[in-house]
């Protein structure tokens, strides 16, 4: 038995690319690889719940109908092994090409901005050498988090977050087969907590609805409470009152106890503090700030050390 | 983490003069200035080594002849409206008080020579103030004293004998029901250079877990210690060295790895630095972090001593240093925590990630939180443990889903 049909996000994943909504520019080039019987090397950018990994694994299936087991495979790319562990893989599937129908695989490589940049210029020579029997779809949240030379190798596909009226479609369609009763309020603050992430918005509904199978407002004010990363919030508060010490355990706990990567890290502080109430001469060396730091943990720095500079901006005075 | 849990140099903490070990003649000293202490006395300055029991001299002698405490140490000197709201009306509306009040600097060297303002403070309370000033300092010759120097009786502490150390160390483990070895309490004695709080330390580091210490077990676990003090003095010599090529000796010429005074000099900046400094000086820590994964990387050890320079420099940007004391760094002594933990999760989600299409960040980020929602619900609870097999698997989940959502929840 799979832990798949006890979370709504996966029951309801769409198989088929026709099941996607919103996405009709990217489902139709998509549509186009599949026609002619070849994809190229794909990357699929965009924040998290935009249907990246759902729209690989649709066209997979669609490519390979409904056979494509052993035909792909789905890897993490921040896994330290991970370069390695895909050169054996990628190795594997060169040895067996499949005898009869498409004459190719498919890599699908999830987080792919979470790689370092050696790491990545090795997968680049992996994707070179290995071009005839292996495709790679690598997805992540910047497209700046990949190298160029894996970028100009790649076909481009931008998700940006889903609309409100997608999210509220996306909802209700999955409401409406669970059964579940709900107000137009509680579909409001779940849109509006979502911020156009669909993943986020089918667990608060799930969460929210509980076992009594009714979404109501309150329910969906308490879930969002509990899911929503306050940690952020606070530890930047922490530091624009000067305390760095406070700030610097909260990081700790992020990185350490809750394992969150650098990445989400900082995409969250991001908009946080496009929204926080601050000097805008300070918001932007701080911001840059931010920018450094993301640009040297993706070259290998350490996390911690290099968010805590962040943290130190938010105490510092620009003024002058 | 913090525990509840007492210091042994907390617990063993002097309480009346005669509990403070050696030092007779400062004691006697100290308190026969404090009973003929009239408004011409004004102050004294106990100076010493460090763990000769200046501070704690200071506090009994106060509560034993009936004086209100009112301490500082460097960093709140360096606050002026504390100076001056909390200090000043001490020193001059005793009236306001119903007990008597002393003030009492402690690491008065810790004030810099720069901060004027503090010391121009200081020295005209010694003039003016109506109530006594003590001071303590480690060093009383350093240049910032040297005014202050002048105007106070100086009674100096010396190191504690070897063999008074011992005795206490002996009482302690009475104390504590622990067996001890004599050549050890020795060992721990001789090493400690006549600093009582050090000795102390060191004996609860060897006995709090363990029944029975033998020599040769004893030296190794100090001489880690020994790493730490080594350490600090490095940290010391770069915090408050006053040229770059003075800082980057120290720091080239210390025998520690450089990646452990990284993480020294990481844990420690935000105490030494001030708020308007902090960024500056990280952002040089943070580059000596790039350089450092390069070097190390590449086998680069010619550029050491680019490294070396940028730690200092995360020092030497700092205008106004906080004389603060040095701590162990948090990252390495939960180093091998974090990585058992992040095992743990690891397991944990690739039996999630078998099953969901989910990459590991996104399982972190959006899975936990909604698996530990959820798992409030007694049915989710139990289908989602019938779907695991492995008993290893259902306690991780205990764990790292339940334990959490028990703390959040309950």
């Amino acid at each position: 038995m799979s832990v798949a049909d006890l979370l709504w996000v996966e029951k309801y994943r769409p198989r088929s690319l026709d099941e996607i909504i919103d996405r009709e520019e990217v489902v139709s080039r998509l549509k186009s690889f599949i026609k002619i019987g070849n994809v190229p090397n794909m990357l699929f950018v965009g924040p998290p719940g935009t249907g990246k990994t759902t729209a690989a694994l649709a066209l997979v299936n669609d490519l390979y109908q409904g056979s494509a087991s052993g035909r792909f495979l789905e890897l993490n790319a921040s896994d330290e092994r991970g370069i390695n562990t895909i050169r054996e893989v990628v190795k594997d599937f060169a040895r067996s090409r499949p005898s009869t129908g498409v004459p190719f695989k498919i890599l699908i490589l999830d987080e792919s901005d979470n790689m370092t940049q050696d790491a990545q210029q090795a997968l680049r020579r992996i994707m070179e050498r290995y071009a005839s029997v292996t495709r790679f779809i690598l997805l992540a949240n910047y497209q700046w988090g990949i190298i160029e030379p894996i970028q100009s190798r790649c076909a481009v596909f931008r998700f940006p977050p889903l609309s409100p009226t997608h999210i509220r479609e996306g909802l209700i369609r999955v409401l409406e087969k669970e059964k579940v009763s709900w107000s137009e309020e509680a579909l409001e603050e779940i849109i509006k907590a979502s911020r156009g992430d669909m993943r986020k918005a089918i667990n608060i509904a799930q969460s929210a609805s509980g076992g009594s199978k009714k979404l109501t407002r309150e329910s969906v004010l308490q879930v969002v409470g509990v899911l929503q990363p306050r940690e952020i919030r606070e530890m930047i508060n922490e530091a624009l009152k000067g305390d760095f010490v406070s700030a610097r355990k909260r990081l700790a706990k992020l990185l350490y106890d809750d394992g969150l990567s650098a990445n989400d890290i900082l995409r969250e502080m991001n908009t946080e503090l496009m929204t926080i109430e601050m000097d805008e001469r300070k918001r932007f060396q701080v911001v840059n700030a931010l920018g450094d730091a993301n640009f040297r943990v993706s070259m290998g720095a350490d996390a911690e050390i290099q968010i805590s500079t962040v943290l130190a901006a938010l105490m510092a005075d620009f003024q002058k | 983490m913090s525990g509840s849990k007492l210091s042994w140099v907390e617990k063993y903490k002097p309480k009346s003069l005669d509990e403070i070990v050696g030092n007779d003649a400062a004691k006697k000293d100290f308190i026969d200035w404090l009973q003929r202490w009239d408004e011409r006395g004004k102050a004294a300055m106990l100076h010493g080594p460090p763990g000769v029991g200046k501070t704690v001299l200071v506090e009994v002698a106060a509560s034993a002849l009936g004086y209100r405490l009112i301490e500082t140490n460097a960093s709140d000197t360096r606050r002026e409206d504390y100076l001056e709201n909390v200090i000043k009306p001490a020193a001059f509306n005793r009236s306001l008080f119903s007990s008597r009040l002393m003030v009492f600097f402690d690491e008065i060297d810790g004030i810099s020579r720069e901060d004027s303002g503090a010391l121009n403070f200081i020295l005209e309370l010694i003039e003016t103030s109506r109530v006594p000033i003590v001071m303590a300092a480690n060093d009383p010759w350093a240049p910032s004293l040297f005014r202050i120097r002048e105007k106070v009786y100086m009674i100096p502490m010396h190191r504690i004998r070897v063999q008074s150390i011992v005795k206490r160390l002996r009482d302690i483990c009475r104390n504590e029901g622990v067996k001890c070895k004599q050549e050890v309490l020795m060992l721990i004695a001789e090493r400690s250079e006549g600093d009582m709080r050090a000795a102390i330390e060191d004996l609860e580091l060897l006995y709090s877990s363990r029944e029975d210490v033998d020599l040769d077990e004893a030296d190794k676990i100090l001489s880690y210690r020994n790493v730490e003090r080594n350490i600090f003095e490095t940290l010391r010599m770069v915090a408050f060295a006053p040229t770059l090529e003075k800082a980057s000796t120290a720091l080239s010429s210390s025998e520690e790895k450089p990646e452990d005074i990284f993480e020294w000099v990481f844990e420690n900046i935000p105490h030494v630095s001030p708020r308007q400094s902090l960024y500056q000086s990280l952002r040089y820590v943070a580059e000596a972090d790039v350089l450092f994964k390069q070097i190390s990387k590449n086998s680069m050890w010619r550029l050491l001593p680019c490294f070396y320079n940028k730690l200092a420099s995360a020092f030497l940007v700092i205008s106004q240093k906080n004389r603060a004391s040095f701590s162990f760094p948090n990252r390495m002594r939960e180093r091998f925590k974090r990585f058992q933990h992040e095992k743990n999760l690891r397991e944990l989600e690739s039996f999630f990630m078998k099953d969901l299409h989910v990459g590991r960040a996104a399982f972190r980020r959006d899975l936990i939180p909604l698996l530990r929602f959820l798992s409030k619900n007694e049915d989710f609870r139990k289908s989602l443990l019938n779907r695991m097999v492995d008993q290893h698997l259902k306690e991780l989940y205990n764990s790292i889903i339940l334990g959490e959502a028990r703390k959040r929840f309950s």
